[in-house]
């Protein structure tokens, strides 16, 4: 039972980790960035 | 053998935990320029999210908010998938669980220092709590994902609904400094601002009678770390043998955890203060 919990954290992790690299590639960054570098002033409060 | 003593020592007054905290604060929010001239840091790392929860608009933000990043997604004109910034927080959620919330959130660190302003303190009845507790997944679901994706204005963008009207570390962190030394910005505010600043203040002296309520009740990174909990490597294990049910660590949980009962809670934010406290070393830190 324990390897069996062991077994499926270690396989999300690897599909977590497949996510992550697939959002990289398609460009995910590039979009984060663009909402990070700019003022968010929704996220101040301004609207 | 000097060392160890000093680390036992530092280790049984919690400092360490202190120390990262504070650590983690400055070097996340490490852009000085950006307090000098009420501007923020538009460089490189701003492509990559910090595991906690910290405003990318904090004139010192060095990295992105993984939230507001994830609603900005939803929000977006084409409604994509954030399939980094999930697989970020899964991965994390998945090797430390609310590990997060406890050592790395800048938020957390300024609830918990305002809980130590001398006030009556204040415990929900058990049943209010446990029902309040239920809110952060709803304000995950709800405010981060449901309608920032439902929602579009005229020009078919959708809004972060969790930053604009709810999240107090945006006007703390970015909000309150811009707002105050930046002309342009403060000729702007409106109702918006004023309904933020009076949401920040109640959570903000609601930290001084309830420990970290925001995390208890509202944060939408909790509830989403708090998933991973039961299956994180990383684990809070209890040695019944070893326990001398003294109730020392039912009595050291701020987010009043039994450890003994239930090591892996989702409301755990694994601080250690149990370990610390237990004086039969029964609980520790361990891998699954």
């Amino acid at each position: 039972m324990k390897n069996k919990s062991v077994y499926i954290t270690y396989i999300l992790l690897v599909v977590s980790l497949a996510l992550t690299a697939y959002g990289i590639v398609s460009g995910d960054l590039v979009d984060v960035f663009h909402k990070a570098a700019v003022i968010c002033t929704e996220c101040i409060g301004i609207g | 053998m000097k060392k160890e003593r000093i680390f036992a020592k530092l280790k049984d007054i919690g400092v360490i935990r202190k120390l990262v905290q504070i650590g983690n604060g400055i070097v996340s929010n490490a852009y000085v320029k950006g307090f000098l001239t009420a501007t923020i840091y538009k460089g490189p790392l701003k492509h990559f999210c910090v595991p906690g929860l910290n405003c990318y608009s904090c004139p010192g933000a060095l990295f992105a908010c993984p939230i507001g990043s994830m609603q900005s997604f939803f929000a977006a004109r084409n409604r994509k998938v954030p399939a980094y910034v999930l697989g970020f927080l899964a991965a994390v959620g998945l090797l430390v669980g609310r590990f997060i919330c406890g050592w790395l959130c800048l938020f957390g660190l300024i609830e918990e220092l305002l809980y130590l302003v001398p006030v009556p303190k204040i415990t929900l009845p058990k049943k209010a709590d446990r029902v309040l507790r239920f809110l952060k997944y709803a304000v995950f679901l709800i405010l981060v994902v449901a309608l920032p994706l439902a929602y579009r204005n005229e020009l078919g963008v959708g809004e972060p609904f969790f930053c604009k009207y709810l999240c107090p570390a945006g006007t703390l962190e970015g909000g309150a400094f811009l707002v105050t030394f930046n002309e342009g910005l403060r000729a702007t505010v409106g109702f918006l601002f004023q309904w933020k600043v009076l949401v920040m203040v109640l959570i903000l002296a609601s930290c001084m009678f309830i420990h970290r309520p925001f995390c208890k009740y509202l944060c939408p990174l909790g509830a989403f770390y708090a998933l991973f909990n039961k299956i994180s490597v990383l684990r809070l294990k209890f040695d019944a043998d070893k326990c001398i049910q003294c109730g020392k660590c039912k009595e050291a949980c701020n987010m009043q955890v039994d450890p003994t009962k239930c090591p892996d809670s989702a409301e755990c934010i694994r601080c250690g203060d149990c370990i610390r406290s237990c004086p039969a070393r029964a609980l520790r830190f361990d891998k699954k």
